[in-house]
């Protein structure tokens, strides 16, 4: 056994990274924008196939890396400008339900463009080796997942505290008349917030795909759970959809040690429980 | 009431113009779904995503009585009605103290956690591989072996609960809810119990789709996994609004449209979904009262002009 | 009709209505006045239940009603209107009036029966729209009325409650003068069947139309009496009058 259970836990950290850096997106567009974006998990699909992509053509991953958050930012820039923007009036129900008609368009464009079967993108061999762990080993790769997703969300926080346009982002959530009034275009300011958050669930995916692949629906599964992780961490707050994450992550880690058969219900359960409980979250403000 | 026998007289004559008698039944369960959703989003406003809990827990329901109980077929209705009736009116309970979003997410996350119990209770729903060997007895003597027959009986039970949702719109409960859908806040202040007619509604709405979910086991003699699953639920959000929430003949419509589409369309090109889901976007930022609005539309414009 | 006993409500350290004794006799138009910020709103929403007071007690028709809510302070005959138009706008004028009369009664859980074809509710719901003058425009959506009709409206609603008390917050907000001119005649011709309690601004107004005044100023009241009274009173000229002009 020894070994083993550590190799899970940091599984479990490894997929909660993930769901960190999809949630701390998720709760710039949900919890500060109040868009239920619904095609998140979608962007995150398309990042890793855009990934897929850029390594079959280039074969160089360090430029999927920085090339796919990119891409998928500027394709949130478009779907922000054309319709979430006209969406913001007519309420909740229907950002939710043009963001399912997005996932669906998304999810037959990838069986479109790149297939039904599922793709694969191998790992880098600067990074392909394993660190010995008792009888086994843990993939180097991972801890790199780990270290990337933790410098881009420390860096994310950084520029939303401690910067001027953290700042004018943070000020026209609160009071955008006030802002506006300063003279800065509000809408712009939130359209960048909105491409900035799906580009983080681009990252995600193309982080993703050397360990698990691509498949056409991978966006609806990590689209389920990290709403429960935004809801858990508190929904607008940064740090709980964060931490939340990574909580998340080594719950279904250690749930699938202990009792496999609940591990996905404990999460939804978490959920319904915080709502019910405690609606702003463990770590919401209010 | 002259539409209601415009619909009477199409769905009675479908099967003789149109010979897939099976598909036809699948647009009747589907569309009552889409009805019963639309008692909750289009009447009361709230926007339940989670409308494929009630329907698998009515079919698994109407199928264990079926196949443990050798029950009649009605009574196996009457079970998935009230299966899918109580366990909606548990969730609602729960659902409507989460504000706006909030609700929509609860509602979600129990259709998951549905989804996860159905897949590991094989013993009850048979997990991923579905319920198989349903018996689907006489009613009343007559067999419904036939596909066409099974037609009718389905098409009977569905008009009848299509009317009672009619009927229930005009009723001072359905004044309730619509009120609930304008303005709470007045509602509960001019002296309305707004929680007990939301939970009330919650049952309604899972009562048909349970009646659904069991009609849907009969026809095939089998429940799989989906009909439990969230993309079920999107299917019913999905034709509800392309129908159009604002009359009950528009989800009806919309189901119609869908299932017939999806049956269609797939054969000519297999990406249709990527078609569908454009119109879909192009109905919620344009035509938000959907196809059952686009006559009336047209008729104001030529009135204007 | 309606007593309160040093009812109090704090917001943290703000202290928003401070231990306020107020009696609202059977019969009387009863008119709350106050500068901005001085709790009437506040004490507004502690008498019709949509707030909870930190301490004190509200008495209404002899019984204690302070930790009843919204709806059912309603059922016992509370009626009250809002500061902003607070109707269902989708719904038919006849149909807004409608759901508050159909409130009184047993019908509501009647899933089979027709709201629509119900012959008591369809005459109460008229007499409530002929009270406030609005019977022509039964058929309109709520919201395409003109501001000074949705008050009325608003009036229409509440009166279709069959309330004893009508708590009126500040009726003619946001009017222009010949609406709120012909709200307040509406009033006047109610004051003579309800009694009400009016939160207003309008000066001039109250006056005229009140039988009894209190005056607020930092969540205390600091004067009651007839509006002769009042006029005279030397504290509210110099809390109140004094820097309105």
């Amino acid at each position: 056994m020894s070994g083993l259970i550590e190799i899970q836990l940091l599984n479990g950290i490894v997929q909660g990274m993930i769901y960190a850096l999809v949630a701390a997106g998720l709760t710039l567009i949900f919890g500060m924008l109040d868009i239920p974006n619904f095609a998140h998990g979608a962007f995150y699909a398309l990042g890793a196939y855009v990934a897929f992509t850029v390594v079959s053509s280039s074969g160089n991953f360090w430029l999927a890396i920085a090339v796919v958050p990119i891409v998928i930012a500027v394709l949130g820039l478009i779907v922000d400008a054309l319709a979430m923007r006209r969406l913001a009036r007519a309420g909740h129900v229907y950002q939710i339900l043009f963001t399912l008609g997005l996932v669906l368009i998304v999810q037959e464009a990838i069986v479109l463009v790149w297939g039904a079967d599922p793709t694969s993108v191998t790992v880098p061999a600067a990074l392909s080796g394993g660190i010995p762990l008792g009888v086994v080993s843990f993939p180097v790769y991972r801890l790199f997942l780990v270290a990337v997703s933790a410098v881009v969300i420390a860096a994310l926080w950084f520029g939303l505290e401690r910067t001027r346009y953290g700042a004018i982002i943070r000020a026209g959530i609160d009071d955008p008349e006030m802002v506006d009034c300063i003279g800065i275009d509000v809408q712009r300011l939130f359209t960048i917030v909105f491409g900035i958050g799906v580009g983080l669930a681009g990252l995600a995916g193309a982080l993703i795909v050397p360990i698990r692949g691509g498949q056409p629906a991978m966006g609806n599964e990590l689209m389920a759970t990290s709403f429960a992780v935004v809801v858990i961490g508190g929904l607008g707050s940064y740090l709980g959809a964060v931490v939340g994450g990574v909580f998340v992550g080594l719950t279904q880690a250690i749930m699938t040690i202990l009792y496999p058969a609940a591990s996905e219900v404990a999460i939804f359960a978490a959920m319904a429980l915080v709502i019910l409980v405690r609606p702003q979250g463990l770590f919401g403000r209010r | 009431m002259r539409r209601f026998a415009v619909l009477v007289a199409l769905v009675a004559l479908a099967p003789f113009v149109v010979r897939y008698p099976t598909l036809e039944t699948q647009i009747l369960t589907f569309g009552l779904l889409a009805v019963a959703f639309n008692v909750l989003l289009g009447e009361m406003g709230f926007l339940s995503f989670g409308q494929a809990t009630f329907n698998g827990v009515g079919a698994y329901a109407a199928a264990r009585v079926l196949i443990d109980l050798h029950a009649p077929l009605l009574l196996a209705l009457g079970a998935g009605i009230a299966a899918g009736a109580l366990v909606a009116a548990a969730i609602g309970a729960l659902a409507i103290t989460g504000r706006g979003v909030y609700g929509v997410m609860l509602t979600f996350a129990f259709n998951e956690m549905a989804y996860y119990l159905a897949f590991q209770w094989r013993d009850v729903t048979g997990g991923d591989n579905g319920l198989r060997g349903i018996p689907r007895p006489d009613v009343f003597g007559i067999s419904l072996d036939d596909a066409t027959r099974y037609y009718f009986f389905t098409a009977i039970v569905v008009l009848l609960a299509f009317a009672f949702v009619l009927r229930l719109i005009d009723s001072p409960f359905g004044a309730v809810l619509r009120a609930i859908r304008e303005n709470e806040e007045r509602a509960r202040a001019i002296g309305f119990r707004v929680r007990r007619f939301k939970i009330a509604a919650f049952a309604i709405s899972g009562g048909l789709s349970g009646l659904a979910g069991a009609l849907y086991a009969g026809l095939f003699r089998f429940v799989p996994l989906q009909s439990i699953d969230l993309d079920t639920s999107t299917n019913i959000v999905v034709a509800t609004l392309l129908g159009g929430t604002g009359s009950p003949y528009g989800p009806l419509l919309g189901a119609a449209v869908f299932t017939i589409l999806s049956n269609a369309l797939s054969h000519v090109w297999s990406h249709w979904p990527l078609l569908f889901g454009v119109v879909f976007c192009i109905v919620v930022l344009f035509f938000r009262g959907g196809l059952w609005s686009i006559p009336g539309l047209w008729n104001r414009r030529a009135s204007h002009a | 009709m309606l007593r309160t006993h040093s009812l109090t409500k704090r917001f943290g350290a703000h202290v928003a209505v401070d231990a306020v004794d107020i009696e609202v006799r059977d019969g009387t138009l009863h008119a709350i006045i106050g500068p901005n910020g001085a709790g009437k709103t506040t004490l507004f929403n502690l008498l019709s239940g949509e707030q909870r007071p930190t301490s004190g007690t509200i008495e209404f028709l002899g019984q204690e009603v302070t930790r009843l809510d919204v709806t059912a302070r309603s059922h016992r005959g509370m009626g009250r209107s809002y500061q902003r138009t607070n109707v269902f706008p989708k719904l038919t004028v006849f149909e807004n009036v409608r759901l508050a009369a159909q409130s009184r009664t047993r019908l509501s859980f009647a899933l089979f029966a027709s709201a629509s074809a119900n012959g008591a509710l369809a005459e109460r719901t008229a007499r409530a729209l002929e009270d406030v003058g609005l019977l022509a425009h039964a058929a309109q959506p709520a919201h395409e009325l003109a501001g000074g009709d949705q008050r009325l409206l608003e009036l229409a609603i509440t009166l279709a409650t069959d309330p004893v008390l009508l708590l009126l917050d500040e009726p003619s907000q946001g009017l222009s003068p010949e609406d709120a001119r012909r709200l307040i005649d509406r009033i006047a011709a109610l004051a003579a069947r309800y009694t009400i309690v009016l939160i207003e601004h309008n000066m001039p107004l109250v006056m005229g139309l009140a039988g009894e005044i209190t005056v607020m100023n930092f969540g205390r009241v600091i004067a009651h009496g007839t509006p002769a009274a009042i006029r005279a009173d030397a504290n509210v000229r110099s809390a109140y009058l004094g820097t309105r002009g």
